[in-house]
């Protein structure tokens, strides 16, 4: 698994280096918004999933698929490694979002900067890992290309069905708007560990569904 | 038992095309020449030997080993050559072999660094910078350091130029000969295994023709070459495949006593090559 995780590093130096310019570019677009946690939240969603695509876009241009499957390797770990990087690429989005703060604060170009919080760190990686446990599946399933058209369709269709979820149904739905006002009654902790309990059952849920398209997959 | 691969009954349907319940099985030390016509099931083999492909029917033995329970444990004992590099094109030989090495037991550096020198191979160039012949070489030296007891490749040779074919030949044969290894050898290109092959097994359209020692094979089956008026279709019904032109026939059979009791000493008969008998072979299934 850690052989397929520095082959990753490996083949997304380049992505790596200039995920660093985006950062720094989103945060001067974005420094008007007043939402600030969003705009962290934001930032660490597009440089996980560009990180992610990267490397899958780059893993469909090489077949690697073949090879991969032809060294002593087991599609869980294949499809593990996968998921294992969402962490990596996590802190090191971190790592960047924490030192283009601290340069950009530094030399006070932007105000009202966004600092990292624990609460905020939580709620970046649900983020990442809904994103993530949506898009991997199809990934698996259909290549890079052609999951690309799916995963929009799906991506889209899930941002404005969560619009129209909290507009009209949860404020219908006696049971999500209890689980709602359960949530809002909790203190930070009780909500950060339900936070981070979510993503990883999001994430370990994607797995399941990967390893089970993988394994019927061939090359 | 020294069989190292062993292949049973072994089926799998595609849109318009099938491997019809193949069976064949090679032992430790020698070179098998898997041969046949584009199209005619090699790769596809080679991937369900691989759990590349899902056989539909059949059993695939590796050192006895069913090859998909046993997957991992035989796959750290093959080394693989493909027709294409599919190594990552970004990443430096050096850098794939540090992804690569660590994923097998018996990794050998040393063998690897020699390998890479005795190719000429750079350590520090992207793989997508080097020629086709480099990149098999690389291929090669890959499969070669993790003291595999099986190579697996799959028509290696096609695209290269004469020199570094030969030179990838004569590797093989010092494998299987000074190493003791067993070299599966997928090519259409038939005379490399006239040089290096122990055992043929030849397959089309799907199914194997025969599975022998290449000697046996050379041996059975004859080449015939006569004056047109010697043959009518009664006698053509005691070859494999038959040729006519203006000058004269040509024709594969199997039977040379018979034929030289059938045609007498009018008729010429040759010893046939791997390419002679593949193309009788393939010709007569396209007219029958």
């Amino acid at each position: 698994m850690l052989s397929l995780m520095i082959k990753d590093i490996y083949l997304l130096k380049r992505t790596m280096a200039f995920s660093v310019l985006y950062l720094v570019f989103m945060l001067f677009v974005f420094s008007s918004l007043d939402n600030a946690a969003g705009v962290f939240t934001f930032c660490m969603v597009a440089i996980i999933h560009m990180l992610m695509v990267s490397s899958c876009a780059l893993d469909e241009k090489n077949k690697s698929d073949v090879i991969l499957n032809s060294l002593p390797l087991s599609r869980q770990v294949i499809v593990g490694a996968r998921y294992l990087m969402v962490i990596i690429y996590m802190l090191f989005a971190v790592a960047v979002y924490g030192l283009g703060t601290w340069v950009i604060g530094m030399l006070n170009m932007i105000p009202d900067l966004y600092y990292i919080t624990l609460d905020g760190l939580i709620g970046a990686f649900l983020a990442s890992s809904v994103i993530t446990g949506i898009y991997l599946p199809f990934y698996f399933r259909l290549g890079y290309i052609k999951s690309r058209i799916y995963y929009f369709i799906l991506f889209f269709g899930l941002f404005f069905g969560i619009n129209l979820l909290v507009s009209k149904v949860i404020t219908e739905n006696t049971v999500l708007s209890r689980m709602g006002s359960f949530l809002a009654e909790q203190n930070d902790t009780v909500v950060g560990i339900i936070t981070a309990g979510a993503a990883i059952a999001i994430l370990a849920i994607s797995y399941g569904i990967s390893l089970r398209i993988y394994k019927k997959r061939e090359f | 038992m020294n069989k190292i691969l062993q292949v049973r009954n072994l089926s799998k349907e595609f849109k318009g095309f099938k491997l019809d319940n193949i069976s064949f099985s090679m032992e430790k030390g020698f070179i098998m020449g898997f041969i046949g016509p584009n199209g005619a099931g090699k790769s596809t083999t080679i991937k369900l030997i691989m759990n590349l492909l899902r056989k539909d029917a059949g059993e695939i033995l590796v050192f006895g080993k069913d090859h998909i329970r046993h997957e991992k444990e035989i796959k750290n004992r093959i080394g693989f050559v493909y027709d294409e590099n599919y190594y990552y094109e970004e990443l430096t030989p050096l850098q794939m072999k540090r992804v690569v090495a660590p994923l097998y037991k018996n990794w050998d550096d040393n063998t690897f660094t020699n390998y890479m020198s005795r190719f000429e191979l750079p350590l520090n160039k992207q793989i997508k910078d080097l020629s086709k012949g480099m990149k098999m070489k690389y291929s090669l030296a890959i499969a070669l350091s993790h003291n595999a007891d099986l190579l697996i490749m799959d028509e290696p040779t096609s695209g290269l130029d004469p020199i570094v074919r030969r030179e990838l030949l004569d590797i093989l044969t010092s494998v299987s000969r000074e190493e003791n290894k067993g070299v599966f050898f997928s090519t259409h290109i038939t005379s490399d295994l006239d040089r290096v092959a122990d055992f043929i097994t030849f397959i089309n359209e799907g199914k194997i023709v025969f599975s022998s020692a290449k000697d046996d094979v050379l041996e059975n089956y004859c080449l015939v070459k006569g004056a047109n008026g010697l043959i009518g279709e009664e006698e053509k019904r005691n070859f494999i495949g038959i040729r006519e032109s203006r000058f004269g026939f040509e024709g594969l059979a199997v039977d040379r006593k018979k034929i030289r009791k059938m045609l007498g000493e009018s008729i010429v008969i040759e010893k046939p090559t791997l390419d002679d008998i593949m193309l009788y072979f393939a010709r007569r299934n396209q007219d029958a």
